[in-house]
């Protein structure tokens, strides 16, 4: 009897919440007026303040179903658009309200000379060299190249962070979304995000140390293959300590000793607990694989991961970046 | 935020403009879009520097009063993998800059366009020949 009581009283109450929810469904276009898909749309109740989402579908539809009657704001925010912010929208029992999200983006993003052009131009680079994974002396895989990372591959995950975070972190990208990133720490002449690829990274590897060369401010970073453990006074750092054991023809790269300053994926906080895992292998003479876990329990509900596919461009070169003159960042507003 | 393998690389071409923050900083927080601007004048100094290059014009006004306007490109090492040197504008050229005006009001703009006197763009695209500009 009792059992039954609860079952009834659980019924009631679902029951009761179905009818007080209601829905939020339309659509996400780009500034071609074209389905965007993959967006984060956000709504957040006015009165509680607590954040219901849905990702827009391919053909650039989006649902927030099961939303208690109420009050809300509907916000797209992406570093590819400027926000997009409509208050006062009502949902009530039992409906479904229908906002359509028009996206835009900010001119003055058509700087000549910026990513967006040398990405057009990357992309009509030839294949890469075929052959066999080149071995070290001692048998080992040797990963020694210029290697790039296609947009393709890389760019999703800036479009759209491979990341579950803890509302602290969230509150922090939408407000870093907002601002249009400004203080992104390169615009301070600061480290770029650990995430890097687009622009050509160069590995030069010995049997006791892999090197890789960087276009950023820290043009260079080690990983020592010679057996040591990380020290256990670390002081935290922008790139970490990194040491890395074989697992076959894979290399595990393990860091720790990061500082909190980064912007993973050039927008995701982390703290100092950051850990990052990278397992590298060389398939053949023209990939290199590299799968990365990102673990920081202060920051992420579940370890973040993802994959890239480096490809070797032997005819590419790490260039010198000497930041020189982001003192005009003054003028940022 | 689900994972990137949902992303249609589609959307990203139609975005492939707007690259934020990936070099940088965002031109968004320092130019105003609804600040256009067109200047013309002489080159007076350019700026081969990470993380952007710049060049300087001497603009006249009606009264013949002259300022000195810091225009913004991008850095220098997409700007060589372009095609683009030092020396693709010279002191003296007389150009035409298509642009967007500091947020704070002073003589600064990132460049849109650039135009020379006898028509030709620079800094657009890639002046590489085998390579397909776009």
């Amino acid at each position: 009897m009792r059992l039954l009581y609860i079952a009834i009283c659980l019924c009631w109450s679902s029951l009761a919440a179905y009818g007080q929810t209601g829905s939020l469904s339309g659509s996400v276009s780009n500034q071609a007026h074209a389905p965007a898909p993959g967006m984060t749309v956000e709504a957040k109740n006015i009165q509680t303040g607590i954040y219901y989402k849905a990702i827009s579908s391919p053909k650039g539809e989006y649902t927030i179903a099961q939303l208690p009657a109420g009050t809300y704001e509907v916000s797209v925010l992406s570093l590819l658009a400027r926000p997009f912010i409509k208050k006062d929208v009502g949902v009530a029992a039992g409906q479904t309200q229908h906002v359509d999200i028009q996206l835009s983006v900010d001119d003055t993003q058509n700087t000549l000379g910026e990513l967006g052009a040398y990405l057009a131009v990357a992309s009509t680079r030839p294949p890469p060299p075929v052959g066999p994974a080149p071995k070290m002396p001692d048998g080992r895989p040797d990963f020694s190249g210029v290697w790039t990372t296609p947009a393709s591959n890389i760019v999703p995950l800036i479009f759209t962070p491979p990341v579950e975070l803890l509302p602290w972190a969230e509150a922090i990208v939408r407000e870093r979304l907002l601002t249009g990133a400004r203080d992104v720490p390169s615009s301070r002449c600061l480290p770029s995000s650990l995430v890097v690829g687009l622009t050509p990274v160069e590995y030069v590897q010995t049997r006791t140390v892999l090197v890789q060369l960087m276009e950023d401010v820290t043009a260079e970073h080690e990983v020592f293959l010679d057996g040591r453990s990380h020290p256990s006074d670390l002081e935290p750092t922008w790139r970490g300590h990194s040491v890395g054991k074989w697992d076959g023809d894979t290399l595990v790269i393990d860091t720790v000793g990061f500082n909190d300053k980064s912007w993973l994926f050039f927008l995701v906080p982390h703290t100092e607990m950051l850990h990052e895992t990278q397992r590298v292998r060389r398939p053949d003479l023209g990939h290199l694989e590299i799968e990365t876990t990102y673990q920081d329990p202060a920051t992420f509900k579940t370890p973040a991961k993802f994959k890239v596919v480096s490809v070797l461009t032997p005819d590419e070169e790490v260039h010198e970046v000497v930041c020189e003159n982001n003192q005009y960042s003054e003028h940022v507003k | 935020m689900k994972p990137a393998s949902l992303i249609s690389i589609v959307a990203l071409g139609i975005f492939a403009s707007a690259w934020p923050v990936l070099a940088h900083h965002s031109f968004a927080a320092e130019f105003d879009s609804d600040k256009p601007v067109q200047v013309t004048g002489a080159v007076t100094k350019v700026e081969w520097t990470n993380p952007h290059a710049r060049f300087y014009v001497d603009v006249k006004d009606d009264q013949g009063n002259v300022t000195n306007w810091n225009i913004e490109l991008g850095p220098p090492l997409i700007l060589q993998r372009l095609g683009w040197r030092h020396d693709s504008l010279k002191i003296g050229d007389q150009v035409t800059v298509e642009g967007y005006s500091a947020r704070d009001g002073s003589k600064m703009a990132n460049a849109k366009k650039v135009t020379l006197a006898d028509g030709r763009s620079v800094f657009a695209g890639s002046s590489v020949k085998e390579k397909p500009a776009q």
